[in-house]
């Protein structure tokens, strides 16, 4: 039976440090990696999911981001058959780098579905707003905000990518795959409260900076 | 080659064992790297038989890694031979290989990247080595290499027959990669290689150009019946190269017949359509522009398509809209464009107009929207056009009031939209991430813009947009209070609006009801109840007299509304958006006290707070708590008893143990339990009424709080502390207990704290016997926080509970602080911390003196945290993005607690036996790291401000004769009064604090703090303002850094004053006769000569920073002379003047 699961090479790019090692260990036993540890060429790791269709593996190629742990870059991508662009949404360059992704990749995998992937998004000083990120409109990609350390939206690129390979628009996961715990977990209440108090009643304009005085 | 061979397929076999696979690697890396590399793989692609495709795509690689070697325009020294060479074996391959159907069978990725290597020699060396570029190219196709102008004829010379589909195949590829190298904005790239690239497209602009137009249009003309392919690839580089050749080389007559005559052809036309909207959005002049939708005729050419298609409707859609973008450009161009162009372009704009009104009522909302740039650009010129006094031309209303109905209709549901079942309780996403797939969020985008529209169309037609608005929705209301609504049938019963409404209308009904009254508010406020009609706010548009909005009708409108029996309706569109209506508009129910009673009757019947749809069902928990909250709790005592009743069985507590690990960043934290914490919550509020008999409130809220009280003892006398914290899903219960008794206070009046005095015995707004309950309630939380204090989640809900029972109880419930705060401190995480510091800093703000013992007592165990956490990372070595996140809050809590102390006028807590040792401990730090860190211009700031406070506090005041609270003008003036009246009966805070503190400002140790403290200042903190903002890291242009050389400056004044002589020397007495130091006005600093800082600095430290005396003096006049902003401009001068 096992040799009957659909596999899909999936290609996963993006600028060095935008978290795609994370994103792909989320999946697996792994540790949440708290420390950056670059890539060396490319692993490849198996990510299964149920979907309401069968089983369904993603053959998940992790490159290097990094020029300097290169390898054989654009040779990785030969029969990719699906593609994640990664980017940092705390880091501006990271995105802007996102259309050279997309032309070495498109030059190799002609015609392949792709999604684009906003990732960090549970950091609160986010630097590519929602509204700049256009790219994939112009490309036809997908785009989804991710959280690779509170698991946000970790299944949505692999169900979209799923839909469009099978070609069926009604797959659906039926069980949610076996993620880590989320690092990150936002407990606000007080914080809000607290901003709310404090800025009302004591964040009054510096008096250097106010043009009345 | 061989071994290049096997040394990739090792490389990107990803079954090879890794020390292979990096020995493998590694070879490659060397191969590249080699100065003849890319001989063997020039070799190697071209050779027969042929290699791996692999390796010849790792070839190619090492063959584009000498041309970037090249330099950028291929100069370096020895390039153009090697880029020569590599030049005619490429081209003698292309021409042997590519041109017979052998170019099938190579793979699609070697095509590409052949085609992309050749890109980049071009780009390397065109023209200046290789000026034959396109010629070379396009020859090698059959095509003809033709230049100068283009007639029918020229393609007709041309023999269909020789033309080579492989080789234009190919060709297409070299100039799409062209395009992507060279010109397409969405590539980032550098000055130098932006100036190369306009060197290459002035060099081709000559004659090139021209060259690949004849070969476009015979492409076109020859292929588009036998390789639709390759003629659908032609029309999308036309598109993208007209952004930047001569559009004359396009636009002429034998093209544009062309081009036109494929919007007939099916595989063709929605690509034909698409170049047509690039060639009528290139960028031109205005005149030209207009010129050259005449010589389309595109209105016309548009109005004779055939539309049934709905994606080449979409296409042409698109079209239209470029086309009435670039006439209302055109219209309001007043500098190039001449006023019989204006005409032109505006009778070419009422033509198209109708066609863009077709487009925008198709039934497929991607026809629709694809017209909304224009729409939205028309209306724009409109408003612009009112602003101005221009009346709207006769023609112009006509559009209007054609328009505004289609935008109604538009905002309906779609009959087949995927309503989620019963069952489904789906949170939708509010992120970047827009998923097309996804209908609500497509639908939610289609409403924000037709709203947009109809908002413009109410600025600029109020009197249409008011009559639309109002008979739609009060049709739709009668239509429901007369025949009734279906929730199965989405259409009306009829179409004579005499019959059962349908939900879809239903649903629009209240949707424009939200409309009408959100445009009303964001324009005038609400005030319901407020003159009666006629006579109401006189600020009618224009003058005209017509009628607009008004409250009046909105407030009718919502009486149809709540009378016309809709909040009955099931469907899952209904009561979301009814009852956000009325939790919108509560101002209404102020003045029509009748309406409450139906409305919350709704709310608690079987389509609200117990809706089938479990998704609605929490959302309409989340309005009942808002629109309860939001009523005169005068008015809510006679409900009180029912209420709790309805919902009684809806607050049973069921903790979801998979909650635990997958509440995720959206604040869908637990599930369910989230929403119910609304109906805690709005029961508190229910309860709270002053005039609800005491006796009912205990029994009601006896019954709310006895299964949590009870639920919460029974698991922890289950067992062991150290069981139940081994048991996530008890944990998870037992905070969801705690948390809702929080919530059930939290609708509970806060209480006035007074903390301008030291006097606790304010009057209660609590009944005593529900202040008995509320402690009760509060020994049990803190008797669970230090059995369970281990637990993330116990922390958390003790924290918030207790929080509520502080500002609800008041000082009453400040004995549990301590032990509360002991228990977070001692067990918490660091993201904790900062949260914990931000509590503490608003507890200080909200108490005052009151709170001051108890914060003196916890000082130095949470600073000791602090560090406790920082020094621990430090030591920890290299991290990730995240850790340096969670530690830069640390740093920006902790100097905003530390501030809110001061600001609190607690400064005395420093200064207590206990801490006043510590003093320059404690302070070492904020000034000599995170007041020096550049990487964080806002806690540089923070710490440069709380040092600032910290000087006012001891050096200057220290008495406490003026509050250190960030002042404001009124603040000031109103302290400067009182300051100057020492002898009213005021009590001045700081005094105060030190009272309740048990310490003078002269006790020993205070004394001995401030003097260490002084010398602190002169060798540590002055040092450091001058030192900061020199740094070569620090960033003098950034806004943020310019805020913290404010900052500074304000220190170093502050200092200045510290040294006049009456303040340094005396006991701190005389400062209650000073100026107030926060609004430093110059002269500061006294007599210059007595000065002890003037002296030191002028004398000492600056000259010690390698500053000329002269300089220096002149420094320190200016610092005592000028004003607060004209110092902080001199300083940033300075600093400038210095670090160059």
């Amino acid at each position: 039976m096992a040799d009957t699961i659909p596999k899909f090479k999936l290609v996963l790019v993006g600028d060095g440090g935008t978290g795609k090692t994370t994103f792909v260990k989320r999946h697996l036993s792994g540790e949440f990696e708290k420390k950056y540890i670059a890539t060396i060429g490319v692993e490849v790791h198996p990510l299964k999911f149920t979907t309401n269709k069968g089983e369904i593996i993603f053959n998940t190629w992790d490159t290097a981001g990094q020029e300097k742990f290169g390898g054989l870059r654009d040779g990785y991508y030969i029969q990719g058959q699906c593609a994640i662009i990664m980017f940092d949404v705390t880091s501006r360059i990271t995105y802007k780098n996102v259309p050279n992704w997309h032309r070495d990749l498109t030059r190799v995998c002609e015609n392949v579905p792709i999604v684009l992937c906003g990732n960090k998004v549970d950091i609160k000083e986010r630097k590519v707003k929602a509204k700049t990120i256009t790219f994939h409109r112009k490309k036809n990609l997908q785009y989804y905000d991710i959280s690779a350390k509170s698991n946000y939206n970790f299944e949505k690129p692999f169900l979209w990518l799923a839909r469009k390979l099978v070609g069926d628009p009604n797959l659906d996961f039926v069980q949610a795959p076996a993620l880590q715990p989320p690092e990150v977990q936002i407990d606000n209440e007080l914080m809000r409260q607290y901003n709310v108090e404090m800025e009302a009643a004591a964040a009054q304009p510096l008096p250097e900076e106010d043009d009345d005085l | 080659m061989e071994q290049i061979e096997e040394a990739v397929r090792c490389a990107l076999d990803p079954g090879t064992n890794q020390s292979v696979k990096a020995e493998a690697t590694r070879y490659c890396e060397s191969v590249k790297a080699s100065p003849d590399g890319w001989r063997a793989c020039l070799e190697l692609f071209t050779t027969t038989p042929e290699k791996t495709p692999e390796s010849r795509l790792f070839a190619l690689q090492v063959i584009d890694a000498m041309i970037m070697g090249a330099g950028i325009r291929g100069n370096e020294s020895g390039a153009a031979a090697k880029l020569s060479t590599t030049r005619a074996a490429l081209l003698e391959f292309v021409s042997t290989r590519y041109s017979g159907p052998s170019y099938q069978n190579e793979p699609p990725f070697i095509r590409n990247t052949l085609a992309h290597t050749i890109t980049l020699l071009a780009l390397a060396s065109y023209p200046a080595q290789w000026p034959t570029f396109v010629k070379d190219v396009i020859s090698l196709t059959g095509l003809p290499d033709a230049t100068g102008a283009l007639t029918e004829d020229s393609a007709r010379r041309t023999n269909a027959a020789s033309i080579n589909p492989f080789m234009v195949d190919f060709l297409l590829k070299i100039l799409g990669s062209l395009d992507e190298e060279m010109v397409n904005p969405a590539v980032p790239r550098g000055a130098e290689e932006a100036a190369r690239n306009t060197d290459i497209k002035d060099a081709m602009r000559v004659e090139d150009v021209n060259r690949m137009a004849h070969a476009w249009y015979s492409i076109l003309a020859h292929l588009s019946a036998s390789r639709p392919d390759l003629a659908n690839a032609t029309l999308q580089l036309m598109g993208v190269y007209v952004s930047w050749i001569d559009i004359s080389l396009i636009v002429n007559q034998p093209f544009v017949s062309i081009i036109f005559s494929l919007l007939k052809a099916s595989a063709l036309r929605g690509q034909a359509c698409r170049c047509l909207a690039e060639i009528v959005g290139k960028g031109m002049r205005s005149m030209d522009k207009l010129c050259l939708i005449q010589f389309l005729d595109i209105v016309d050419v548009m109005n004779q398509l055939e539309l049934g298609d709905m994606e080449f409707a979409e296409e042409v859609g698109k079209l239209a809209n470029v086309v009435g973008v670039e006439l209302k450009a055109i219209w309001v161009d007043k500098e190039s464009a001449t006023p019989d162009a204006h005409a032109t372009a505006v009778a070419l704009l009422e033509k198209l107009m109708p066609l863009l009104l077709s487009f925008l009522s198709h039934e497929y909302d991607e026809v629709s929207s694809s017209v909304f740039t224009a729409i939205g650009e028309i209306l724009s010129v409109f408003k612009k056009m009112q602003r101005e006094g221009a009346p709207l031309t006769a023609s112009q209303q006509g559009f209007l009031s054609r328009l505004m109905p289609i935008l109604v209709d538009k905002l309906k549901y779609g009959e087949a939209y995927p309503w989620p079942t019963a069952a489904d309780a789906s949170i939708g996403d509010n992120d970047g991430s827009l998923d097309e797939d996804d209908e609500e969020v497509m639908f939610s985008e289609l409403r924000r813009n037709l709203r947009a529209f109809i908002d413009a169309i109410a600025q600029i037609a109020p009197a249409l947009y008011d009559s639309i608005m109002l008979t739609t929705a009060q049709d739709i209301f009668k239509q429901c209070n007369q025949y009734g609504v279906s929730a199965e049938q989405a259409t009306d019963g009829d179409d004579s609006g005499h019959g059962q409404l349908g939900w879809v209308r239903a649903e629009l009904g209240l949707y424009l009801t939200q409309a009408y009254g959100e445009r009303l508010s964001s324009n005038k406020g609400l005030r319901f109840g407020g003159p009666k009609h006629g006579q109401s706010n006189g600020a009618q548009p224009n003058g005209t007299g017509t009628s607009g909005p008004s409250i009046e009708s909105l407030s009718d409108l919502l009486t149809m509304m709540i009378q016309s029996g809709v909040a009955a309706c099931q469907h899952p569109a209904i009561a979301p958006m009814y009852f956000e209506n009325c939790v919108r508009f509560n101002g209404y129910f102020d003045a029509r006290r009748e309406a409450v009673t139906p409305v919350l009757t709704s709310f608690l019947s079987a389509t609200g707070v117990r809706h089938p749809h479990a998704s609605v069902r929490v959302r309409v928990w989340y309005f009942l708590h808002r629109f309860v909250k939001n009523l005169p709790t005068s008015g809510l005592a006679m409900y009180s008893s029912d209420f709790i009743s309805a919902v009684n069985d809806l607050l049973l507590i069921s903790a979801d143990p998979s909650t635990i690990n997958s509440a995720l960043t959206t604040g869908t934290g637990y599930g369910m339990f989230d929403s119910q914490l609304f109906l805690f919550e709005s029961c508190g509020i229910m309860l709270s009424p002053g005039d609800l008999d005491d006796t009912a409130r205990m029994s009601l809220l006896q019954h709310l709080f006895n299964p949590l009280f009870t639920g919460a003892q029974r698991l922890m006398n289950s067992r062991s502390s150290e069981q139940i914290l081994q048991d996530p899903r008890s944990l998870l219960q037992i905070h969801h207990y705690l948390t809702a008794i929080g919530s059930i206070i939290k609708g509970f009046p806060d209480v006035r704290v007074d903390s301008k005095t030291v006097s606790i015995n304010l009057p209660h707004q609590l009944s005593p016997s529900t202040a008995q309950v509320f402690l009760k309630a509060a020994d049990m939380c803190i008797a669970i926080l230090e059995a369970l204090r281990d637990s993330h989640l116990i922390r958390e809900a003790a924290r918030f509970t207790l929080s509520r029972m502080l500002s609800v109880l008041g000082a009453e419930a400040l004995p549990y602080l301590p032990r509360l705060i002991d228990n977070l401190v001692s067990s918490c995480a660091v993201e904790e911390l900062s949260d914990l510091l931000g509590f503490l800093g608003l507890i200080v703000f909200k108490f005052k003196p009151q709170v001051a013992p108890t914060a003196s007592k916890l000082l130095l165990p949470v600073i000791s945290k602090v560090y406790g956490f920082l020094d621990q990372v430090a030591q920890g070595g290299a991290t990730g993005t995240d850790e340096i996140m969670l530690l830069q809050d640390l740093r920006k809590a902790y100097l905003t607690w530390v501030l809110a102390i001061f600001n609190s006028d607690l400064d005395g807590i420093f200064l207590i036996e206990q801490n006043a040792p510590h003093l320059v401990t404690i302070f070492q730090p904020i000034a000599g790291q995170l007041a020096t860190d550049s990487a964080s211009p806002p806690c540089q700031r923070l710490a440069f401000t709380v040092l600032f406070k910290a000087i006012q506090a001891w050096m200057v005041d220290p008495m406490g004769w003026h509050t250190l609270t960030t002042l404001t003008p009124s603040v000031a003036a109103a302290l400067s009064n009182a300051a100057s009246a020492k002898d009213s009966s005021r009590v001045i805070l700081r005094q105060a604090a030190s009272q309740t503190l048990g310490i003078g400002p002269d006790s020993e140790s205070a004394r001995e703090a401030r003097g260490q403290f002084k010398q602190f200042v002169l060798n540590t903190v002055v040092p450091a303002c001058f030192e900061t903002p020199t740094r070569p890291e620090f960033n003098m242009a950034d806004a943020q850094a310019s805020l913290v050389v404010s900052e500074i400056a304000a220190v170093l004044q502050m200092t200045l004053l510290a040294g006049r002589p009456d303040i340094a020397s005396g006991d701190g007495s005389s400062a209650g006769a000073i100026p107030l130091p926060q609004l430093l006005t110059p002269p500061i600093g006294g007599d210059l000569n007595q000065n002890q800082f003037a002296a030191y600095l002028s004398s000492v430290l600056l000259p010690r920073m390698g500053c000329p005396t002269s300089m220096a003096t002149e420094f320190v006049q200016a610092l005592a002379s000028l004003d607060q902003k004209q110092f902080k401009k001199y300083f940033a001068a300075f600093l400038t003047n210095s670090s160059q």
